[in-house]
């Protein structure tokens, strides 16, 4: 390559890269069109700089075999090395492409073509557990429509793999590492550009940012909000004027010029707002509207979000870890949703969500056993004998060592869920004869089996290290019509339909529940 | 016995990529050559009845594709896209030769980058699969825009010397 061709070539590159940016200038955006228009060298650099760039993006970062080096590239630190694996579209468009013409309804026979994707590069599951978090997780969706659904622009529970977030309608919440939320109401677009930034497109959006994340920074067209420390939102008009109401605490609001260079910046405190013209510099004091952003602010979402609680029935709590327990495995509770309240008997009062949010309502759980009937007011019995060691981490619950008679029936029920449809999900098994088998009641304001109870299998896979499909667990729909209503669980050892290799004793037990509330769309 | 010819679906799902790198290589920006894709295959599907069994899915697709391209541009005015319907139109034959030799050079840049710094890669995958602004990385890394756009140009032609190297050898 020559020298003159060499500087079409960087030129070219250039403007493309500022181009990508947003930076390219109307001056110099005609000077490259005129040249693109006239030279044949410059539009062979501008394809060949595009395919480049395509290539570039469909590599695999390399393992980090020398952290060092990473180091002295003074960026280890900011963005997390795991996440460029998920967030590439280009090596998951095989996937993309047979999603897509699914959903068009055309059937695909051939699913395996990642003609693009390297071999051996997925990640396995120990590595993807054993790195930092992803830069930002989509932590709460309310009835959202993204604007490209067959792009799969980001899924509950899961990292954002989208650098822009581009939502029609309803609300998404999404939690940087760095611990501050940003709650968005479509039609809008976010861009995440790191753990602790992101820049506003247009739409409603509001931040909340702990102590870990003060500095966090919103960027938008003509200015940006630097918090220190606080809850504020903003409402950003597609190429106009920024409003930025705070809420509570204080944030630095800077007025910028094109090449991000601050014009003029100001503090301001809770209950007040003001306004940004990018075309003006101006950043004018305006009337403060919190309620406009009430369905955006924290509580509001909590109260607003489907009701999920998880109960480990036992001494060790956190036992399924979250991801590992039925509810999960069938999509109605997410990875992040992960918390489980330890219940070794009756208790009241506030509990925590499967989230970690506070649970809204206060939520009453009463345990009970009896032959027949069950007794409300029955205690668990002190666990005694031995642990099954193999049975162990499935087994190994307070509950599950209550050692009741065989013959009897075991139940727990809950109250002050508001009225509604829950789903709940039981795992209910012995400690010494995991392949017994279990009738099951679920119901409101239930004081003994069903008539006709839910028949819940044996066991069969005794090593299995996490629930998944096909592992026995009890499901069943209950309609709640007011806080007082028992949602109420009974279980009873079956001897008839235990598998014959199980001796004819066995005891009930429940080792888990997990309870969500299912909302029609 | 032979393999059956492959369905339309087939076709339109196996050649997706190439579509998606064909349109990439004349807009530039990979967020809008989704948006063209995904129109192209809506007309693609369209007009199915079109497309004659025994000739070229792919060149039929790439003329589909080159129009939705134009078509985009004149719908919208984007400050992330350089070129106009006209500009694309001049380079639409040239892109198809580009794209056909993309699946090589991607197999040659994979060992090429084996070469570049641990550093020198975490900075391309941040610029170009991240999609990082150069003035974050500027920020973050300590050096000037400019700096930045001087090595990433110094890097883009030291691959694209070691991948045509490879090329001709292989």
């Amino acid at each position: 390559m020559n020298d003159e061709s060499r500087d079409v070539e960087y030129l070219i590159a250039n403007a493309i890269e500022d181009a990508r940016d947003g930076e390219l200038d109307e001056n110099w955006l005609a000077e490259v069109r005129e040249l693109l228009t006239t030279s044949p060298d410059a539009r062979r650099a501008y394809l060949r700089h595009n395919q480049f760039s395509r290539m570039l993006s469909a590599e695999e970062l390399p393992s980090l075999a020398s952290e060092d080096a990473v180091a002295a590239s003074g960026v280890a630190d900011w963005v997390p090395s795991n996440v460029e694996r998920g967030s590439n579209r280009f090596l998951s468009l095989a996937g993309w492409a047979i999603a897509g013409a699914l959903v068009m309804g055309i059937a695909i026979v051939s699913s395996g073509d990642r003609t693009d994707a390297p071999e051996g590069t997925e990640p396995d599951v120990a590595e993807q557990t054993a790195v930092e978090p992803p830069v930002a997780v989509l932590t709460r969706a309310i009835g959202i429509e993204w604007e490209h659904p067959l792009r799969f622009q980001a899924e509950l529970g899961q990292p954002v793999t989208e650098r822009v977030l581009r939502l029609d309608s309803g609300i998404a919440e999404v939690t940087f590492s760095s611990g501050a939320t940003v709650t968005i109401e479509g039609p809008a677009k976010l861009r995440i550009d790191s753990p602790m930034n992101c820049f506003s497109m247009y739409g409603k959006f509001a931040a909340n940012c702990p102590p870990s994340a003060r500095g966090f920074t919103v960027r938008f067209k003509g200015g940006r909000i630097i918090d220190l420390g606080t809850e504020f939102a903003l409402d950003s008009e597609l190429d106009g004027n920024t409003a930025v109401h705070v809420l509570s605490g204080e944030v630095i609001v800077a007025a910028t010029d094109d090449e991000e260079n601050v014009l003029k910046e100001m503090s301001v405190k809770g209950n007040s707002a003001v306004e940004l013209n990018p075309d003006t510099g101006g950043i004018d004091l305006i009337e403060y509207d919190g309620e406009a952003f009430n369905n955006l602010q924290r509580e509001s979402l909590i109260r607003s979000q489907p009701i999920k609680l998880q109960f480990d029935l036992g001494h060790r709590a956190g036992l399924y870890n979250g991801v590992n327990a039925p509810a999960h495995a069938a999509g109605d509770m997410f990875a992040h949703e992960d918390v489980w309240t330890q219940i070794v008997g009756d208790q009241f009062g506030v509990f925590i969500m499967a989230d970690g949010n506070i649970c809204p309502h206060p939520i009453r759980i009463d345990y009970g056993h009896g032959d027949g009937v069950i007794d409300w007011d029955a205690a668990p019995v002190d666990p005694t004998g031995s642990v099954w060691p193999k049975a162990e981490p499935f087994f190994n619950t307070a509950l599950c060592q209550d050692h009741r008679p065989w013959d009897f029936d075991l139940g727990l029920r809950i109250a002050g869920l508001p009225a509604g449809t829950y789903r709940v999900y039981a795992l209910c098994r012995s400690i010494r004869r995991p392949t017994a088998a279990y009738d099951v009641s679920f119901g409101v304001n239930l004081d003994r089996q069903l008539d006709k109870p839910l028949a819940m299998p044996p066991m069969d896979d005794l090593a299995g290290a996490k629930w998944e499909s096909g592992l026995t667990c009890a499901v069943s729909d209950v309609e709640v019509s007011s806080p007082d209503d028992w949602v109420t669980f009974i279980t009873r050892y079956s001897r008839e339909r235990s598998l014959k290799t199980t001796p004819h004793h066995g005891r009930s037990v429940l080792l888990g529940l997990q309870i969500v509330e299912i909302r029609k769309q | 016995m032979s393999e059956p010819n492959p369905s339309f679906p087939e076709l339109l799902a196996v050649h997706q990529h190439r579509l998606l790198s064909y349109v990439v290589s004349l807009l530039g920006d990979a967020e809008s050559a989704w948006d063209v894709l995904q129109e192209t295959n809506r007309v693609l599907l369209e007009k199915r009845d079109d497309f004659r069994e025994g000739s070229s899915f792919l060149n039929w697709a790439l003329t589909v594709a080159q129009f939705q391209t134009m078509a985009w541009l004149r719908d919208r005015n984007r400050s992330r896209v350089i070129v106009t319907p006209e500009i694309v139109e001049l380079m639409a034959d040239d892109a198809v030769g580009f794209e056909a030799e993309a699946d090589a050079q991607q197999l040659a840049l994979r060992k090429c980058m084996e070469s570049l710094s641990h550093g020198h890669r975490e900075l391309i995958h941040l610029r170009y699969s991240q999609s990082v602004r150069l003035a974050d990385l500027a920020e973050q890394t300590g050096r000037s825009v400019n700096a930045l756009k001087q090595l990433f140009f110094r890097l883009r032609v030291s691959l694209a010397d070691c991948i045509e190297q490879r090329l001709e050898v292989s």
